[in-house]
């Protein structure tokens, strides 16, 4: 499985980082960001 | 999954959990659904009486669990997490928390001219489904029934299937 659309995958990641978690989030919340990213655009 | 990100399926599962609890949008229909879909591939332990389904979304199985405890019921879980087991008893509670009301009046109505009962005991939607479910647990013995493929592939909305098998079942 990979991510083809990249450039969908990187304006889905900024968008939900910039509205739930700059400057508030720890490590985990980040990998749980880029896993659900990840999900939402390869299934 | 876990080979193409090359990490342990644990860590997987937590973060399909953590995203599921963050960013879905998941409701009370989509469970429902999911409730329905997992039932459908579930089976009878006739040596338990218990119905026993694999529910690999944490969300999901944490959801309906959670439903479960709200009526006084348990899942069984012990084996393997992604197994359910629940008593037929608790499984009539959810299957009537879940079902549409107007499937519900329909199984009692076409239940009732099936099933033989005592004056004074109104028939109800539990009632029709213990005595299935019990006549099914004493036919079955100890084995395993693949109770889902048999009696409920119709889901929420389409209970015919459900409804032919009970009556042909209730009738004899």
């Amino acid at each position: 499985m990979k991510v083809t659309d990249k450039e969908q995958f990187a304006i889905e990641f900024i968008e939900q980082y910039a509205t739930r978690g700059f400057g508030s989030m720890t490590k985990n919340d980040f990998e749980v960001l880029v896993f659900n990213c990840y999900v939402s655009m390869v299934i | 999954m876990s080979l193409d990100l090359q990490i342990p399926e644990t860590k997987i599962r937590r973060l399909a959990y953590e995203s599921d609890l963050k960013y879905s949008q998941i409701t009370e229909a989509d469970i429902k659904t999911a409730f329905f879909k997992k039932v459908a591939k579930s089976k009878f332990r006739g040596d338990l009486n218990k119905v026993e389904f694999v529910i690999e979304n944490k969300f999901i199985r944490t959801s309906i669990g959670a439903q479960l405890k709200k009526m006084g019921h348990y899942a069984d879980s012990s084996f393997n997490s992604e197994i359910t087991r629940i008593h037929i008893e608790s499984f009539i509670d959810l299957l009537a928390c879940y079902y549409p009301e107007k499937a519900i009046e329909r199984i009692v109505k076409e239940g009732k001219s099936a099933i033989s009962h005592e004056k004074n005991t109104p028939i109800t939607f539990k009632l029709i489904l213990r005595k299935f479910l019990e006549g099914l647990a004493a036919e079955s013995g100890k084995k395993v029934v693949d109770l889902g493929a048999a009696y409920f592939t119709g889901g929420a909305e389409n209970i015919t299937p459900l409804l032919s098998k009970l009556k042909s079942y209730l009738s004899v």
